[in-house]
């Protein structure tokens, strides 16, 4: 069980102060584990530290539904934590070591970080930015996490609106509460959005809802809640609204105008004002689209329209902008009065 | 210390309290600013005419029943314009290089040369080259400055927006339509233009698939081929007419080949979403003629043309090499001939077309010839050919002769014609594929997916052809 690890990374990685020389750090002992058991072990001590975040009691069973794994082998991981003196064995349950809780932080910063590079940069499709993330999460050093948050400026809030714990560890307690318990024809805000399982997570992304948009819930049936999100009416059953936990406006946060509608369903010929561009426009479109005119306060008209329904062109600013449908849903708008 | 401790402290909380989007909220207020100040202090002349006009020329052009038709007739008429345009100046340029200068240069070699050297330099470098520059140029010296135009009017962008959804379907982008329609010109310059198309994915989608937008070089085989061999299967009063409906049918096959194999594309190996598409329409403007003729001669034309005739001269040497040299009293191409006869019988076609696309992999412009040349050499009808290994071109009736003593059908022809459409890239694209990507990988699948969709392709036809005759 001890033999040598073929890469020097995670030895890298987990280079926590070690004062004695003689004793290997918990660290040093991750990382002298084979590569699947060490992110066995990672995955485990993240599951851990989800647990500690949100006050649960962590017990095994809990962490094998947590991490996906069975019983039996999550206790087979948790001794290897422990014996690397990453977990231990409290009353209420298993615990994170200082150790532990160190690298757990650091396996769940890597995850939302490149989630957060996936969202703004590549074009993989959103159910699949856990699976790649989680694919990637353990292969990255300390300083290599550091300096992927240093390009992405450093982001606070991962695409799902998680918060990406800071360089030194801290990360806010968890906000929200669950859609389905949220107030009928309160505004709020959609907080975050379970990305787990893929599936119904791929359903909850098609819907268009994404993390920072704001709602009310307009209709509550027992087999549905009708959402009304930036302008547009979304019907979600009840499966995928217990994937939603949502937050009250913050103080400097407003409603959206009650007349608001997504660009994409202005009439043809018809002229409306910018209100904002959405949370889901990220990363280079967004900027793309603010040095094009789509700032709050424009004046937008709609042009013209391609054939087979494809891009609609919009003058802004005295040119023509052609978006796809997809890109016009990002933007909320107020149609204009007739005539003003 | 503990007071320094307390700020950072102190900031950290902060941090998180600060509005989720307050970086935008910034952008957007210095926009905002930008535009209040803008709109105080620039006066606007009212331009409401010409205005109007735009809006009315955009609603013809983008309409959804006149905007496909329009695109449609636009590119037929510049790729008539080019394949007649060119006949003329084709003919003239041939008359010098060939007529005049290459029995000039000929007599000159074999006076002072060994005949070998002679026959290799003048009879396959010179002649390849000499090929090359009479067959390509004229093409391309009318084809891109009417493409530079259409650009130059802004008629362009409205061809991307009109066909978005069509490419947006298969998981590639609008501009796409742009670097094919360049393709039909020159798939090597089709292969550049894809620089306009900003998403490394469908960047390369466009690239690996423009090889199926029919280029200028391999129009006239197309119109040849379809007029001699599958325009005689017609009544002899709808001769052109199918002629002209089979070249037709080839280049909407190519169209069609290039969505299903984007489609497949960005579903395997160039997975992912269709990323975004913002493009600026700009208002129609009248063309700068000479800017237009200068960038696009010097830019496209000249460049295009150098690559090729760099490819051409080893080729050149390689098909005199294999009409001439020979082993055990048969030449090196007689041999290849006869060792491709087989493969080629299953694809519908025979030895020499394989053997010609192999050899003339610089430009598909010299196909024919390099077929006749073969033919000849392999069938020894004498009487026709210009000698081993020297490529020439004849009069319709006399490459129906040639082809039909060679054992031609209208299965060879119609075959050829797939495979025209569905081979690899001629050597200029394949290395201006590898200039673009910087990988090995991206330019072998751009060179052998074509190649196999033609083999595939041409085996299913040969063999319904022949279980239906």
């Amino acid at each position: 069980m001890n033999e040598p690890r073929p890469s020097s990374q995670s030895a890298r990685r987990h280079d926590a102060p070690s004062g004695a020389e003689a004793a290997a750090s918990p660290g040093e002992k991750l990382a002298a584990l084979r590569l699947a058991e060490r992110h066995e072990v990672e995955d485990l001590l993240r599951a851990l530290f989800e647990c500690e975040h949100h006050g649960h009691a962590a017990s095994d069973a809990r962490l094998a539904g947590l991490t996906g794994a069975s019983r039996a082998s999550v206790l087979k991981t948790l001794a290897r934590a422990s014996a690397a003196g990453l977990a231990e064995n409290a009353e209420d349950g298993w615990q994170l070591t200082p150790a532990g809780r160190d690298i757990a932080v650091l396996i769940m910063r890597a995850h939302r970080l490149i989630e957060t590079q996936l969202a703004r940069e590549s074009s993989v499709p959103p159910s699949r930015w856990h699976e790649v993330a989680h694919a990637h999460e353990h292969g990255l050093t300390r300083d290599e996490v550091n300096r992927l948050a240093d390009r992405l400026d450093n982001p606070r809030f991962d695409p799902h609106g998680d918060p990406i714990p800071t360089r030194e560890g801290r990360i806010p307690e968890p906000e929200g509460q669950p859609l389905l318990s949220w107030r009928l024809e309160e505004t709020g805000v959609i907080a975050h959005l379970e990305d787990e399982p893929p599936s119904l997570f791929a359903h909850l992304v098609a819907t268009g809802l994404f993390a920072g948009m704001r709602f009310r819930v307009a209709e509550r049936r027992p087999d549905a809640s009708v959402l009304l999100v930036e302008g547009r009416s979304i019907t979600l059953p009840a499966e995928l609204a217990a994937m939603v936990r949502v937050r009250p406006l913050l103080e400097s946060e407003t409603p959206p105008p009650a007349a608001a509608i997504r660009l994409s369903d202005l009439p043809r010929g018809a002229a409306a004002d910018v209100v904002t561009l959405l949370p889901g426009c990220i990363g280079g479109e967004r900027s793309r689209l603010l040095d094009l005119g789509f700032v709050p306060g424009s004046r937008l008209e709609h042009a013209l329209q391609s054939p087979f329904n494809g891009p609609a062109a919009f003058r802004v600013r005295g040119t023509l902008i052609a978006l796809r449908r997809e890109q016009a849903e990002q933007v909320l708008v107020v149609p204009a009065a007739a005539g003003a | 210390m503990s007071e320094a401790h307390d700020i950072v402290r102190a900031a950290e909380e902060m941090r998180w309290r600060l509005p989720r989007n307050y970086q935008d909220r910034l952008t957007e207020a210095i926009y905002a600013e930008a535009a209040r100040i803008a709109e105080k202090s620039v006066a606007r002349r009212g331009t409401s005419r010409r205005l109007d006009l735009q809006v009315r020329l955009d609603r013809l052009l983008t309409g959804p029943w006149t905007g496909l038709p329009i695109i449609a007739l636009c590119f037929a008429v510049v790729l008539w314009l080019t394949i007649s345009g060119a006949n003329v100046p084709s003919a003239m340029l041939a008359d010098l290089l060939m007529g005049q200068v290459y029995p000039w240069l000929r007599e000159l070699a074999f006076a002072g040369l060994w005949p070998w050297l002679a026959g290799l330099l003048v009879d396959g470098m010179y002649l390849a080259t000499a090929w090359v520059i009479s067959v390509m140029l004229p093409p391309m010296a009318i084809f891109f400055p009417l493409f530079t135009l259409l650009e130059d009017l802004g008629y362009l962008p409205r061809v991307a927006f009109n066909l978005d959804r069509l490419f947006h379907r298969v998981g590639a982008h609008g501009k796409q339509a742009l670097t094919m329609a360049m393709g039909y010109g020159c798939n090597a310059a089709g292969v550049i233009a894809a620089r306009v198309i900003d998403s490394p994915r469908e960047r390369l989608i466009a690239i690996v698939t423009n090889n199926f937008a029919l280029c200028n070089g391999r129009w006239p085989t197309q119109i040849l081929i379809a007029s001699i061999f599958l325009g005689a299967l017609a009544p002899a009063a709808l001769a052109g007419v199918a002629a002209t409906a089979a070249v037709f049918g080839i280049a909407v096959l190519g169209f069609g080949l290039s969505l299903l194999s984007s489609w497949v594309l960005s579903r395997t190996v160039l997975r992912g979403e269709a990323s975004t598409f913002s493009l600026e329409l700009p208002p129609y403007r009248p063309p700068n003629i000479l800017r237009t003729l200068y960038t696009s001669l010097i830019d496209r034309t000249l460049f295009v043309l150098w690559r090729a005739v760099v490819f051409a001269l080893p080729a050149g040497a390689l098909i005199w090499l294999v009409g001439n040299v020979s082993i055990a009293d048969r030449t090196v191409a007689s041999w290849a001939v006869g060792g491709l006869d087989p493969l080629a019988w299953f694809l519908g076609l025979n030895g020499v077309i394989l053997l010609a696309y192999i050899i003339a992999i610089p430009a598909n412009e010299i196909i024919i010839p390099t077929v006749l040349m073969l033919t000849v050499l392999v069938t020894g009808n004498t009487e026709l050919g210009a000698g081993a290994g020297v490529m020439f071109e004849a009069e319709d009736d006399g490459v129906r002769r040639i082809l039909t003593e060679g054992g031609w059908t209208a299965l060879t022809g119609l075959c050829l014609m797939l495979f025209s459409l569905c081979h690899n890239p001629c050597s200029t694209t394949i290395y201006t594929i590898y200039k673009e990507t910087r990988s090995w990988k991206w330019t072998a699948l751009a060179t052998g997916m074509p190649l196999v969709v033609g083999f595939v392709l041409c085996a299913a036809v040969a063999a319904v052809w022949r279980w239906v005759a």
